[in-house]
């Protein structure tokens, strides 16, 4: 009986030192925050920042022995290593955008000397938008595939309205119509424009001919445009590669200066097979 | 007795102090790689990809410096963060019934299934696209 007291005192004693140990688990380094979020355009060349601030809440200094960021992507920036006790700081996150899209989640891992928290996990959270989106990036006409025309679409977010001035094809041999789609339904004006050369055609002003088109019922500004490139290839059975670089603007703007990223596409055919491409010859 | 109450205490100790780790494994699962019982969607295990044999081809999303160490036979590298620069290498290089597998350090890097999300799209379905289950360390231990 005695034993058993003896026992169940000292698991009792026990379980009450772990609860003191777990509760002062963030007792000297307290975050106010370990998670952060931004928000972005995919792109962007500066690098985003966020930071995190502490304080030490403990009774002894406080030092960080390491940061480590999970992904090369980030680094980090911190004033110092050594806190005294009651003392705050804060350590920086930068977030390069790359060519990076969607919500990326980022962590950076931080060790301290302090036995009771040892090491913190802060979180970055980042949601990368893309105000222009060319989907599919490449048009392949299989091996004995019919070569019919194929499409490809262009996509704007909200607030970003464009202009597309110039389409390069790095050759003539594909034919490739331009047409801005609203509301599901082809354009109500022009025929779209089509491209059949690389160099010395005329700018494509179909952003504006919707403008006019729009009678003022719509603010058509508001809304997200879609284009979408009917690609005509060759017919002549042979094996193509075709590089082709669409030149955009912001809607409005007539300066060379203003010319946004280009988008590209790559339009493939493979050739039909070696006795077709004799036979054209014979 | 004192020696028994000793061994008692010591057990009862080890216990108390095990039962977290306990906790955290049967909701958090083993912390070691797990060598490909089971396949979430768009994965493909080392296995099967090697049995594939040429008719792969390799996409690396690895840091760059880690891809020059070593990497994939004919494998292509493209991260995220160098889209728009590599993405058209790995278009010139698609051939209609070659899958791609995408692989990442390990088992625990996302970076793979990000690349392998939009190469779906940038490809237009004209290629299957999957993750190699495992990663770079799944790819190396099946290496003679």
């Amino acid at each position: 009986m005695t034993n058993s007291n003896s026992i169940s005192g000292r698991i009792l004693c026990f379980a009450v030192m772990a609860a003191a140990v777990s509760s002062s688990v963030e007792a000297e380094l307290v975050w106010s925050s370990k998670e952060a979020r931004l928000e972005a355009l995919a792109g962007e060349l500066k690098p985003l920042q966020a930071t995190y601030a502490f304080k030490n809440e403990g009774d002894d200094l406080v030092t960080i022995i390491a940061v480590k960021p999970s992904c090369g992507c980030t680094t980090t920036e911190l004033e110092k290593l050594t806190y005294e006790p009651g003392e705050s700081g804060e350590i920086r996150v930068d977030f390069e955008v790359g060519d990076r899209v969607g919500n990326q989640v980022k962590e950076v891992v931080i060790r301290t000397d302090s036995s009771r928290s040892p090491v913190t996990t802060l979180t970055l959270r980042v949601d990368i938008a893309k105000p222009i989106e060319l989907t599919p990036k490449l048009l392949l006409w299989d091996v004995g595939e019919p070569r019919e025309p194929k499409q490809i679409t262009l996509t704007t977010a909200v607030g970003h309205r464009i202009e597309i001035p110039e389409i390069v094809l790095a050759s003539d041999v594909a034919r490739i119509h331009v047409e801005e789609i609203r509301d599901e339904a082809p354009l109500s004006v022009g025929q779209g424009t089509d491209v059949v050369s690389s160099e010395g055609r005329p700018p494509h002003e179909l952003a504006s001919a919707e403008k006019t088109a729009s009678g003022g019922e719509v603010d058509v500004r508001l809304k997200p445009q879609r284009f979408v490139f009917t690609v005509s290839p060759p017919k002549d059975g042979k094996d193509h590669r075709l590089l082709v670089r669409v030149k955009l603007r912001p809607e409005g703007s007539q300066a060379e200066s203003k010319v946004l990223k280009d988008e590209r596409f790559l339009v493939r055919l493979l050739a039909d097979d070696v006795a077709a491409e004799n036979s054209g010859g014979g | 007795m004192n020696l028994r109450q000793g061994a008692f205490e010591a057990i009862l100790i080890c216990v108390v102090a095990l039962a977290p780790a306990g906790i955290s494994w049967i909701l958090k699962g083993p912390m070691v790689e797990d060598h490909g019982a089971s396949l979430d969607a768009g994965e493909v295990s080392v296995e099967e990809a090697l049995s594939w044999r040429e008719s792969v081809q390799w996409i690396d999303a690895r840091p760059k410096e880690r891809f020059a160490e070593d990497r994939a036979p004919g494998a292509i590298w493209l991260t995220p963060a160098a889209w728009d620069e590599q993405i058209f290498e790995v278009l010139n290089a698609v051939r209609p019934a070659q899958p791609m597998v995408v692989y990442c350090e390990s088992l625990s890097c996302g970076t793979s299934r990000e690349v392998a999300d939009r190469l779906r799209i940038d490809l237009g379905g004209v290629v299957e696209v999957y993750v190699l289950h495992g990663g770079w360390h799944a790819w190396k231990r099946r290496q003679p």
